[in-house]
């Protein structure tokens, strides 16, 4: 291969290698933007037997698309991560655990009502109307986790991350890509720190 | 063992590829059925489809890689390039067709197939199930309309004869004060008293001081207990579960009056807003949340039969506390005051077929709507699967024709460089191709023709070097053939001559290489006979001819014998004929001797027998005859006697001259001094007052040789003898006679005179009998002395000197040098001697 070959396939590289990064930052940027979701206030306590009470407000709004297919008798599907450090001086934040919460909505045409279904049996239950069943899935929810750090100590500090998605996963199997080129599907909050007191 | 691999390396990755993409399709139809499980390689659609792309950029990357090859081979004419086009082209385009058929029709069918799953009476028939539903719902609630019919007439009745006034209605129990929160139902009727009465209650309006509502005047409490007792007789005559009487829900004064047989809860279930909205919104029918979805759709409109129903009316279905159904029907109080909003509430529990049918439909309904909903994500799903695996199918089938055709073309190429190969002369066997198919038999072929090619080239070549040995060693042979030897071909044209014939011919072979039979007539005039003779036999397409030509040449007379004979070659380039040409000119002339000795010999013997009785017989009449005569007579008689006895000894003398030439030269050879022997012969003849002057130039040097010393006096007294006879009409003798060596070593010597040299008449036949311009002798003298010479391996030669005056003569003898030559400064080689 000549020198001007060797030039020319090194140009090729790099022009490829900057398409490649921009592709990566234009995709995550596209698939990571907060849209939809957000976490107004996070609160979180441990008590003595290591269980972290986590307390959050956050607000939920669909778009067009997701109602039409609630309504159309698709369950929705909202998932809550959360993320739990342990908190180091020196270094980044240890991962310590990762919680999923999962609460199902699903529209009840026989009496014209929507049916929420979490892990809270004080909100469970039939809603007349979307914001009244959005309302109660955002406000004051309470999540009680149970901390598994074999390290931990009563001295140990933790801080969490949350993160409010609609669970696309949860769909019907065949609304599983679609939804992956519809931005309105990707419907999530930003990642929220909070400290753990 | 880096070729092997390289050589599966296609087919390898090709397969690791297939497999790997199979398996990714899995996945993607997997996610789209819902039947496939994500496992630890593939946790997501997104990772599914990424995992596509990438397999099919990738494939695209390899494909145009191997493109790119092809068309920088194409554009360097590598052998067999364009036969893979032209495979690739035709298998890609069979492939493309096909697979875009395949396509097209799934894709139609796909959708088609889909829309008309879809399409089918199940969406017709569930709304249909709905409307029979909402058609029973009707007609509950036309028969609680009708019992209640009554009731909503008094109750307009007396709300009518209150219109204008204003009243308010309390509670008896302030204690059993309940706080009721409408915020599911997104109603507000803030703070309510009640005041319970058997199964029944009254509720006044929060907005009223609890403690006034007892203080109300008469009217006022008997239209309240009349409305109480109402409600209460209604709910009890119906079994509803509840019958509730609201006025003017949207005002804060309005009054509530419940009859209740619910024992979960006091209060009673307030309407919702919609359901009140949707009851003057639309005046002319009602609906519920799944009517109104089914109107949505078109498929179901309520009819509300009108005959049965002064007013409007509106329900929904509400599910109870311990999962029954409830229906809730809201009628409206017809009032004159059109701006006032009274209800009659009824709340009844479904019989349990009918919530089990209501369920059952609404079930089959939401599975209909949501199969319904998912119609276009289903095409969408599957269309971009059938992409994705038409895609991959294509490339994967493009790759391995990619592959094949590679296969295919491999031994064409390898087949194609061989050949080439080849023609360079490198036979060189090719690589085995394991194909298993024709293409490695012919590669196999190929490589035996290569193999039996190079044993017949080896062959060649061994025969033509033993060709090149024996031209070589014919050339030698030629080259040193004591006969010439002529190579003509078809044209006529000399090919090539041995030395032998540059010498009879005097010519060089450079020269008259390639020159033609007709042109060597004309440039070799002195020959021209033999070479016309020699056309003209060719000419006459003789196979084999012999015949002898005589010549005149600048060197006298040559005789030549020639023969000519055709070769059998039928090459063109090779010669046709060959010539062999004999000088016979020396033979001819020993036999010219020969012949002459026994003449001569003859003659000596037929002479010598009479001449001895002629003697005798002479002398015989001498002596009788001498005493019988006179004087004068006896004397006349003597003179005559006298002339007889010369002539008789004339005679003897020549009989002596023929026995001498006729005997055979035998030498007794002794080693001897040439220069001696020389000086011996001149000083017998120092004497004779003929010789003027003689100069002897004798090398001191001159090696010995064996020779006949006899025999070579006679050859110097015979040339000087001759030398002296030439030269005796000459004023002054002068005779010299030289000796030395000369480049070959040979001994030479030369004798000169400075007589009139030899007549051009007898020049050539000077050492032939009888050759003689003396008035006596036979001319035996030359020839004898070439007879000693030869005798003695040496060779003589004769020639006028050059200066015009006088003639000499050269001996040269071949001797075996027994002391160091010395290179004679005197004597060179003068090519111009007649050799004999």
């Amino acid at each position: 291969m000549s020198l001007a070959d060797k030039g020319k396939l090194k140009r090729y590289a790099n022009a490829a290698s900057v398409c490649k990064w921009a592709a990566i930052v234009v995709l995550w940027a596209t698939v990571s933007s907060a849209f939809g979701f957000s976490i107004s206030s996070v609160e979180a306590t441990r008590d003595a037997d290591n269980n972290v009470l986590v307390e959050m407000n956050f607000d939920v709004e669909l778009t067009q698309d997701v109602i039409h297919a609630l309504e159309s008798s698709i369950p929705i599907t909202v998932l809550t991560n959360i993320k739990i450090y342990r908190v180091r001086t020196t270094i980044w934040d240890q991962f310590v655990d990762e919680y999923d919460f999962r609460d199902k909505i699903v529209y009840r045409s026989l009496y014209g009502a929507y049916r929420l279904n979490t892990s809270d049996p004080d909100i469970n239950g039939d809603y007349p109307s979307l914001e009244s069943i959005l309302e109660a899935l955002g406000e004051k929810r309470t999540h009680q986790l149970a901390l598994n750090d074999e390290q931990s100590e009563s001295d140990e500090d933790y801080r969490g991350k949350v993160k409010i998605t609609l669970d696309r996963s949860a769909l019907p199997s065949v609304m599983r890509l679609p939804v992956f080129f519809k931005k309105s599907w990707r419907l999530q909050s930003n990642r929220v720190a909070f400290d753990i007191q | 063992m880096t070729q092997s691999f390289f050589k599966h390396f296609h087919t390898t990755a090709l397969a690791l590829a297939t497999v790997l993409l199979i398996y990714v399709m899995f996945q993607l139809v997997g996610i789209i059925t819902g039947s496939g499980q994500l496992d630890l390689f593939v946790r997501s659609p997104m990772e599914v489809l990424i995992l596509n792309s990438v397999g099919v950029v990738l494939l695209f990357a390899w494909i145009g890689v191997y493109a790119y090859q092809i068309f920088k081979e194409y554009r360097r004419r590598e052998p067999g390039t364009q036969l893979a086009i032209r495979i690739l082209r035709n298998i890609a385009l069979i492939t493309f067709i096909a697979i875009a058929v395949i396509y097209v029709f799934s894709f139609l069918a796909l959708s088609r197939g889909i829309d008309n799953w879809f399409n089918l009476q199940v969406g017709e028939a569930v709304g249909e199930a709905t409307q029979l539903r909402v058609m029973i719902f009707n007609s509950f609630e036309s028969n609680i309309r009708n019992e209640l019919e009554d009731v909503v007439e008094e109750l307009a009745s007396l709300l009518g004869d209150r219109d204008g006034q204003d009243f308010a209605i309390g509670l008896s129990d302030s204690s059993t004060k309940q706080s009721n929160q409408g915020e599911r139902d997104g109603f507000q009727l803030g703070e309510l008293n009640f005041e319970s009465q058997g199964t029944g209650f009254v509720l006044g309006s929060a907005s009223s001081d609890s403690a006034s509502l007892f203080d109300e005047t008469d009217s006022a409490n008997d239209l309240r207990s009349r409305i109480f007792h109402l409600i209460f007789d209604a709910s009890q005559a119906t079994n509803y579960e509840e019958v509730t009487y609201f006025e003017d829900l949207s005002s804060p004064e309005g009054m509530v009056v419940s009859s209740s047989s619910r024992t979960g809860s006091l209060l009673p279930v307030q309407p919702s807003s919609r359901l009140i909205e949707q009851l003057y919104m639309d005046s002319g029918s009602h609906q519920s949340l799944d009517a109104r979805s089914t109107q949505d759709s078109g498929e179901l409109t309520a009819d509300r039969n009108q005959s049965l129903r002064s007013q409007p009316s509106s329900w929904e279905l509400l599910s109870g506390d311990d999962g029954s159904a409830l229906l809730r029907m809201l009628i409206p109080i017809p009032l004159a005051d059109q701006t006032r909003r009274h209800y009659l509430q009824v709340l009844t529990t479904l019989p349990l077929s009918s919530q089990r049918l209501a369920e059952r439909v609404s079930q089959m309904r939401e599975r209909h709507e949501r199969l319904e909903y998912l119609r276009n994500p289903l095409k969408f799903s599957f269309v971009l699967a059938l992409t994705y695996i038409t895609l991959m199918a294509l490339l994967l089938a493009t790759w391995a024709a990619i592959g094949l055709t590679r296969r295919l073309v491999q031994p064409i190429r390898t087949l194609s460089m061989g050949t080439k190969a080849v023609a360079l002369g490198h036979y060189e066997t090719l690589e085995e191709v394991d194909t298993g198919d024709d293409l490695g038999v012919l590669v196999e072929s190929f490589n035996e023709m290569i193999r039996k090619v190079k044993g017949s080239q080896e062959k060649i070549s061994q025969s033509q070097l033993l060709a090149e040995e024996q031209n070589a060693y014919l050339e030698i042979v030629l080259k040193h053939l004591s006969s010439g030897v002529m190579f003509i071909d078809k044209n006529e044209r000399l090919k090539n001559i041995n030395l032998a014939t540059e010498n009879i011919l005097q010519v060089e072979a450079d020269e008259v290489k390639g020159a033609r039979l007709r042109d060597m007539i004309k440039r070799k005039e002195e020959y021209s006979p033999l070479f016309a003779s020699i056309a003209s036999v060719i000419d006459r397409k003789v196979l084999d001819w012999n015949d002898t030509v005589k010549l005149e040449t600048s060197q006298g007379q040559q005789i030549l014998s020639y023969s000519v004979t055709e070769l059998p070659v039928p090459d063109s380039a090779s010669a046709t004929h060959v010539v062999v040409i004999e000088d016979i000119t020396a033979l001819v002339q020993a036999q010219r001797g020969v012949a002459w000795r026994e003449v001569a010999r003859r003659m000596a013997h037929e002479m010598l027998n009479p001449l001895q009785p002629i003697q005798l017989a002479v002398e015989r009449i001498q002596y009788k005859t001498n005493a019988h005569l006179s004087q004068d007579q006896s004397r006349s008689l003597e003179l005559s006697f006298a002339a007889i006895s010369r002539q008789l000894n004339t005679l003897n003398r020549i009989v002596k001259e023929f026995q001498d030439y006729s005997k055979p030269v035998v030498l007794r050879k002794t080693t001897l001094d040439l220069n001696d022997l020389i000086r011996e012969v001149i000083e017998l003849h120092e004497d004779h007052e003929q010789i003027d002057e003689l100069k002897l130039d004798l090398n001191a040097s001159l090696p010995e040789m064996q020779g006949d010393p006899d025999k070579l006096v006679q050859v110097f007294n015979n040339l000087i003898s001759n030398a002296r006879e030439a030269t005796k009409d000459s004023n002054k003798v002068t005779l010299e006679i030289k000796t030395g060596t000369n480049l070959s070593g040979n001994i030479v010597v030369r004798v000169m005179d400075n007589g009139p040299g030899f007549r051009s008449d007898v020049f050539d036949r000077l050492f032939e009998p009888y050759a003689t311009t003396k008035k006596q002798g036979m001319g035996f003298g030359l020839e004898i002395v070439k007879r000693i010479i030869e005798a003695h391996g040496g060779t003589v030669t004769a020639r006028n000197n050059p200066n015009g005056i006088g003639a000499q003569i050269q001996l040269e003898f071949g001797v075996n040098i027994s002391r160091p030559t010395i290179q004679s400064e005197l004597i060179s080689v003068d090519t111009n001697y007649r050799e004999v």
